[in-house]
């Protein structure tokens, strides 16, 4: 399409700078040397969450212990965008590790939302979505969903944000968070974009081999829908904490649907609600993450120490990982390590892993007679900074709820812009069944039809 | 109800130093969300299968064939605790 | 050994497989000049890095499953085993925890005339760790360690056994009929003594069981396990109670010693491994791979011992290396049984093993040893001479044929034979006359000085035979 090809490569970086100046979304600006091959992304700019390897390009997935590794390979998603054209511009701000719902947790700066710089860019994919609300230029930028990360800056940022099914897109040079849960996808002003971006770069790949055979459909051919039912879990729109502001365009998504000829129906989703998949997906995201993690302890690679001055191995590895991560990085190592260990493993990892069968049957009940199910992406608009950094860590978690659930079925969503409260943008969400990515791409097409 | 020692214990297996006053933040915490992680038990799971996938994924292999290794730049860029080809790392005592 | 005493020993073997690459990353599994020169960012443990499971190592596992009699998984899972030391990549083992590949199976031994099923409690597949080298000396002065990660990632199977030893002997015995095995189903590299490492766990009298760690290849363990069995004697006498505890099998001093204590034992944590699918063995697979196991040892044991009619001793030499056996079974088509057998192991198998070389790596073949075996099955060479050319064919792969012409290895003609006879009774009167009055020690004599005539080439029976009839025909 030709709304991502940059006329004035000059003016772009040019822009990209100031706003970054601005905003703080990148964590490094790749300054483009190397001619790009030609395909269906040239002339398209991408940038890429930290956590993603860029070969020799840093890559510190938002954390101090990896300040200075730089890969020796590309992740297969920047080696497709590379394949097709496309230029790469640099690697955006995030939590650490994906630790986060606000990208407050980031070892370097904290991102400012382009809409009121007071408050946040949402996380952890937080630079990835603030980079594309901040910029005039239509760009493909990549970011990472374990939890919500990318619905959620999505919203937050007012721009557009999917979230693949699980195994649809390769996780190769991902630094892992949860690798039963992770998922990269795409953010972008229009939706055009985001369906090409996801063409491009999903498909089996044979160095994940927790990605599926499954042909890629053409995503871009958009098509308008009517003829669907989508269904509103109950325990969304009954959640605490549910702003007025965010229901109201809710409400107002809804009507609109209706008006198109689309069915929408609330339905019962007992295990949505909070009390079971927020920590079902914590359970399993922190137990995964804490041997994730472990690899980062000062050798080959990473924050490191001189070993001669250490007693022992141990003391070395203590040392290189309390100074290298971040209050929330090890609050979840800890947490994670508790939760796997012999004589609690079976009340929390085991039981968890339970319990994420049946959310997904109930998924798969409600999909058996609705084509979607909706809800507002966020309960909020983006908090200020300052509230942000006074929450609690359970306030932080239970902020989640509306995307804990579907990524912790491997769900794909898509979050569209759908209005605005207290000047900020808020977020419609879209949740399809398992590779069913044009369904839910055609739905956002289709609510989008007649705006502008 | 957990306890500081079991904190500092879960610590040091984590390879994370605490000191006496962060492990009294850590009990905290820990005891706040595994409350949250209790209200898993109220889900009756007594016949359900555990997932460790949220898809079916499909058996995977790769045949036994050898592919390129790296170089010695690309081994060692990202240390420089290097002797002789060698990573140098802490003693085991 | 005493057998009074009530000993109880289970194995715990791990068995470097031979496969081209490693488990999770497609890095050759070969030896290396240098270190960290068959390294990528997989068994690296660079973040972003994944893990792509080998196929072989699969079919291996199942294969030697099937070998074992072991239960096989119809669904194979991995596993993360935690824990944090130099030698890991990523700190986490891919291993193989809640479901091993496979399961209850057994493997008989036999120890003197007695044979004996040991149970084998599971068999799984897991990775070997990068190798260690501690910069200034040993482990107890080093000032920091060098790691090579050329090995780690190389695939390994852990066979795991009920403590149904009795004897460090009926371990020794398991340990060689398992390499055997594993020999003939050609999964491992039979030469390094690192290939197979075995950790032991003893207990006396039914006390504390104690780990020794740590034993390499099949000879050691026999040792070891005899050390720890004294000293746990020894302590008992003295009345003091056996710790349990781990210690290290020191090969070059023959002992076992302290490992340091842990402080407690860590919490490995273990979950899935979630960057690693579900593998699905079905049984058109199983079947497929039964199809590929040889004929393994002890079936062959039992069939040369009925077809072929040898001795138990002769046939357990001939069967220890499947290439030998193969050739056996060929050669046997056109020459006698007996003497194939006995030139096989006896005059053979002595050089290979003053060479220090298997069958399998000689470049001797088989229609070399053909032309060998005609020309002792037809008289035309001596005893002592088929040795040599043994010897000489081993050392300097040749035919045989060329190295009997050119150091004229043959019997002597009959004729010839004839005429040195004449020629040394008529030389030698007194010995005749020796001879002809009953000294027997006299004919001797004259063997001899037909051999010397003849320059070794005489056979010694059929000269005696015609010194006897030329004296009692003159």
């Amino acid at each position: 399409m030709k709304e991502t090809e940059i006329t004035d490569k000059e003016d772009f970086l040019q822009q990209l700078k100031e706003k970054n100046e601005k905003y703080q979304f990148m964590r490094e600006i790749n300054e483009p040397k190397e001619k790009e091959k030609s395909g269906k992304l040239a002339n398209t700019a991408f940038v890429v969450k930290d956590a993603i390897c860029t070969k020799n390009t840093t890559t510190s997935a938002g954390s101090k212990i990896l300040q200075n590794y730089k890969p020796v390979f590309n992740a297969t998603v920047v080696q497709k965008l590379k394949e097709e054209g496309a230029t790469f511009y640099g690697k955006t701000n995030q939590d650490e590790f994906g630790f986060g719902t606000f990208n407050t947790n980031c070892a370097f700066e904290t991102p400012k939302n382009p809409h009121d710089t007071d408050r946040v860019v949402g996380g952890s994919s937080g630079g990835a979505g603030a980079v594309v609300a901040a910029l005039d230029q239509e760009i493909i930028s990549i970011g990472e969903s374990t939890g919500g990360s990318i619905t959620n800056p999505a919203a937050y940022n007012g721009v557009i944000g999917i979230t693949p099914t699980y195994g649809r897109v390769s996780r190769h040079g991902l630094v892992s968070y949860g690798n039963s849960l992770d998922k990269i996808g795409v953010l972008s002003k229009n939706i055009e974009t985001a369906a090409k971006g996801l063409k491009v770069i999903s498909g089996e790949d044979p160095q994940d081999q927790t990605t599926v055979s499954k042909e890629v459909p053409d995503y871009t051919d958009l098509e308008e829908r009517t003829n669907l039912k989508a269904a509103i879990p109950k325990q969304y729109i009954e959640l605490e904490g549910l702003e007025e502001g965010v229901e109201n365009n809710f409400r107002d998504s809804v009507e609109k649907l209706e008006a198109k000829g689309i069915t929408v129906e609330e339905v019962d989703m007992p295990l949505l609600s909070a009390n079971y998949s927020v920590p079902a997906y914590y359970v399993l995201a922190m137990t995964e993450a804490s041997t994730n993690l472990a690899k980062m302890s000062g050798i080959r690679y990473g924050l490191e120490k001189n070993p001669e001055n250490y007693e022992d191995y141990n003391e070395y590895f203590s040392e290189v990982r309390t100074e290298g991560f971040g209050k929330e990085a090890k609050r979840r190592i800890m947490i994670g390590t508790y939760t796997r260990q012999a004589g609690y493993r079976d009340q929390y990892y085991i039981k968890a892993a339970k319990v994420r069968t049946k959310i997904i049957e109930e998924f798969k009940q409600v999909f058996e007679e609705y084509d979607v199910i909706i809800s507002p992406s966020m309960p909020n608009i983006a908090p200020k900074i300052s509230e942000a950094r006074d929450m609690n860590p359970e306030e932080i978690y239970a902020m989640d709820t509306l995307t804990v659930g579907p990524n912790l079925a491997g769900m794909p969503m898509i979050s569209i812009p759908n209005g605005k409260s207290e000047g900020m943008p808020t977020g419609l969400h879209i949740i399809g069944d398992h590779f069913e990515e044009k369904k839910i791409l055609d739905t956002a097409y289709t609510y989008q039809q007649g705006e502008k | 109800m957990i306890e500081k020692e079991e904190v500092k214990k879960v610590a040091e297996n984590a390879r994370i130093n605490v000191t006496d006053e962060e492990a009294e933040n850590l009990k905290e915490d820990f005891k706040s969300i595994l409350q949250m992680f209790e209200t898993l038990e109220d889900i009756d799971t007594e016949d359900t299968e555990p997932s460790f996938h949220p898809i079916d994924v499909e058996s995977k292999t790769r045949e036994d064939k050898p592919k390129e290794t790296l170089k010695k730049e690309e081994v060692f860029q990202n240390t420089s605790n290097e002797e002789e080809n060698n990573f140098k790392g802490p003693k085991v005592k | 050994m005493e057998e009074d005493i009530q000993v109880k020993i289970g194995l715990e073997t791990h068995v470097q497989l031979d496969t081209r690459t490693k488990l999770l990353c497609a890095c050759p599994n070969e030896k290396a000049d240098k270190p960290n020169t068959k390294v990528c960012p997989t068994c690296l443990g660079h973040p972003g890095s994944k893990p792509q499971l080998n196929q072989k190592v699969l079919e291996q596992a199942v294969k030697t499953s099937e070998a074992l009699q072991l239960d096989i998984e119809e669904e194979v899972y991995f596993s993360r085993k935690t824990y944090f030391y130099p030698d890991m990549s990523k700190n986490y083992q891919t291993t193989q925890y809640e479901v091993p590949v496979g399961r209850d199976g057994q493997l008989e031994i036999q120890v003197e005339d007695e044979k004996k099923p040991i149970r084998i409690q599971r068999l799984h597949i897991e990775e070997d760790p990068a190798k260690l080298k501690h910069k200034g000396g040993s482990i107890s002065n080093a000032k920091y360690t060098l790691v090579d990660y050329n090995r780690a990632g190389t695939p390994l199977l852990e066979i795991v056994t009920k403590p149904d030893f009795k004897s460090p002997k009926e371990a020794r015995s398991y340990l060689q009929e398992l390499a055997k095995i594993l020999e003939y189903l050609g999964i491992y590299d039979s030469d390094s003594d690192f290939s197979i490492k075995s950790d032991a766990n003893i207990s006396i009298e039914g006390g504390e069981r104690v780990e020794v760690k740590n034993i390499t290849g099949t000879k050691g363990i026999e040792q070891a396990l005899k050390y720890e069995i004294t000293r746990q004697k020894q302590l008992k006498k003295r009345g003091r109670e056996v710790e349990q505890e781990t210690r290290s099998y020191n090969a070059d001093q023959e002992i076992t010693e302290k490992l340091r204590d842990k402080e407690t034992e860590e919490d490995y944590g273990y979950i899935f491994e979630p960057d690693l699918t579900t593998q699905n063995i079905t049984e058109k697979q199983k079947k497929e791979l039964k199809e590929e196991i040889p004929e393994l040892p002890h079936e062959k044991f039992e069939r040369f011992l009925d077809e072929y009619n040898l001795e138990p001793k002769i046939v357990e030499a001939l069967i220890t290396e499947r290439k030998m056996a193969k050739d056996y079974e060929e050669l046997v088509q056109k020459h006698e049984k007996e003497l194939t057998a006995s030139f096989m192991t006896g005059d053979l198998r002595k050089v290979l093993n003053y060479n220090e070389i298997s069958y399998e790596e000689s470049s001797i073949q088989k229609q070399w040893i053909s032309y060998i075996l005609d020309l002792l099955e037809q008289d035309k060479i001596s005893d002592r001479n088929a040795e040599l050319l043994t010897r000489e064919i081993a050392e300097n792969p040749k035919h045989p044929e060329k190295v009997v012409k050119e150091q004229d290895l043959l019997k002597a003609e009959e004729d010839e034979v004839k005429q040195f006879v004449e020629q040394v009774i008529d030389d030698n009167p007194e010995a005749v006359e020796d001879y002809r009055e009953g000294k027997d020690d006299a004919i001797n004599f004259l063997v001899g000085q037909v051999m010397q005539k003849s320059q070794g080439k005489a056979d010694p029976k059929n000269t005696r035979e015609e010194i006897v009839e030329q004296i009692t025909e003159q």
